[in-house]
């Protein structure tokens, strides 16, 4: 057994003493093998909760439906026809517990692996995401999120072009948005949810390169993170992506609508 | 009905939808997991729960003992011999080596070549939400065993899967 990946673990899943918690995070931000390791058990962790989640879209049996109605029955009196279906996600409390970690590892690795994941319009925490994962909201990538509608091209600066992709519904019942950001060195892919009057940042992947990086370039294995951002929308939205107007008419009420 | 029964009941339909997924997790199939879902309300319904218990928590100690039942009736019936504590990594490698699949099928296949041992720690925790604490108690095995058994398991799948660097 590697004692890393114990450590590692165990703080992906909050458990590690705040003694130790603290010199992790340092040795992530100087070592992008161990950054990389993170993200390496992270991902295969989204997946594994991603893959739970999946029976939430699959019918009950028949068996177990009868079942539940009688007791829903015998709990309420009349019988109703569905069963009350919205846990709080496992998914959510992962990326609330782990903040902007999520699957990329990105803010708490620090610095330098947030680069090597999004080689984009964020290229530090300090610089449009705070260390808590929040989007600021005066940055461009904040206000990209907030007013852009979707397919727009939108200048991040560094030669750096955004453009939401869609919005849509979370089963948490909140809004978010896909985006993907061109950089001259690459391109990302990130979730980006409401949180309160700002933007969080979900999960930010790496989606390929903009040319051969050379072999003196660290890279995470981000190309294959991509999958992972398919796997999280697939637990994330509760629903088909907003239709323009609806977006629009989102954009209009700063994203208050209910 | 009396106040307690009905609370056991509301408690049960709160829990369930958690206690789903986790059974699915275990299962890796729909059918497999309702039924799993089916037996362990039926514990519950004919035992009830000891005082003071956490209902997911104890429904998930139920459908936990219900799989590694099943998972051992099934090694019975075909012969097998039930590997619950002794699965290697190799079992996942080999299973998904197959080359140029997709990454999502390659992080199918390798939850699906889970061994139980793996499979169960990580549900608890990963999907369930138990502490590490709750997860040695469901489990009974050390709290050391948990953090060692849960770091192999995601090792296991990002090895399978190619997300290792």
């Amino acid at each position: 057994m590697n004692s890393m990946d114990e450590k590692l673990s165990a703080y992906l899943d909050n458990m590690l003493p705040e003694e130790e918690r603290a010199s992790l995070e340092s040795l992530l931000a100087a070592s992008p093998e161990i950054a990389a390791r993170l993200e390496a058990l992270a991902l295969a962790n989204t997946d594994f909760i991603a893959r739970a989640a999946e029976i939430d879209r699959i019918p009950m049996s028949d068996g177990l439906r009868i079942q539940l109605e009688s007791l829903r029955s015998a709990a309420h009196g009349p019988p109703s026809n569905v069963t009350a279906f919205r846990p709080r996600s496992a998914l959510s409390r992962f990326f609330n517990d782990h903040r902007a970690v999520a699957a990329c590892a990105a803010v708490a690795a620090g610095f330098f692996a947030w680069q090597s994941v999004v080689p984009g319009p964020v290229p530090a925490p300090s610089d449009g995401i705070d260390p808590g994962g929040l989007i600021i909201a005066e940055s461009p990538l904040g206000r990209m999120l907030a007013a852009s509608p979707s397919e727009t091209p939108v200048p991040l600066g560094d030669g750096q072009e955004g453009r939401v992709r869609f919005s849509f519904a979370s089963s948490d019942g909140g809004w978010c948005r896909l985006a993907d950001i061109e950089a001259p060195d690459g391109t990302s892919r990130l979730v980006a949810c409401q949180s309160g009057e700002d933007w969080r940042m979900m999960m930010a992947a790496y989606t390929g390169p903009a040319g051969d990086p050379g072999p003196d370039v660290y890279r995470t294995a981000s190309a294959q993170a991509a999958a992972s951002v398919e796997a999280l929308l697939d637990t994330l939205m509760a629903d088909a992506p907003l239709a323009p107007e609806d977006e629009e008419a989102l954009i209009n009420a700063g994203w208050n609508q209910p | 009905m009396t106040a307690s029964k009905n609370d056991l009941h509301l408690a049960i339909l709160d829990a369930t939808p958690h206690v789903r997924r986790f059974a699915f997790s275990l299962c890796r199939n729909a059918v497999d997991a309702d039924d799993l879902v089916q037996s362990t309300i039926e514990r519950v319904l004919a035992k009830g729960t000891p005082e003071g218990t956490d209902m997911k928590r104890w429904m998930f100690r139920l459908c936990r003992n219900l799989w590694i039942d099943g998972l051992r009736a099934k090694a019975v019936r075909t012969g097998a011999q039930p590997d619950l504590e002794l699965a290697t990594p190799d079992t996942v490698s080999a299973e998904i080596e197959a080359g140029g699949r997709m990454m999502l099928a390659k992080a199918e296949a390798a939850i699906e070549a889970l061994p139980p041992n793996y499979r169960d720690v990580l549900a608890l925790v990963a999907v369930g939400g138990s502490s590490y604490k709750e997860a040695s108690e469901v489990l009974e095995v050390p709290v050391g065993t948990v953090m060692s058994r849960l770091a192999r398991a995601r090792a296991m799948l990002a090895d399978a899967t190619g997300y290792a660097a």
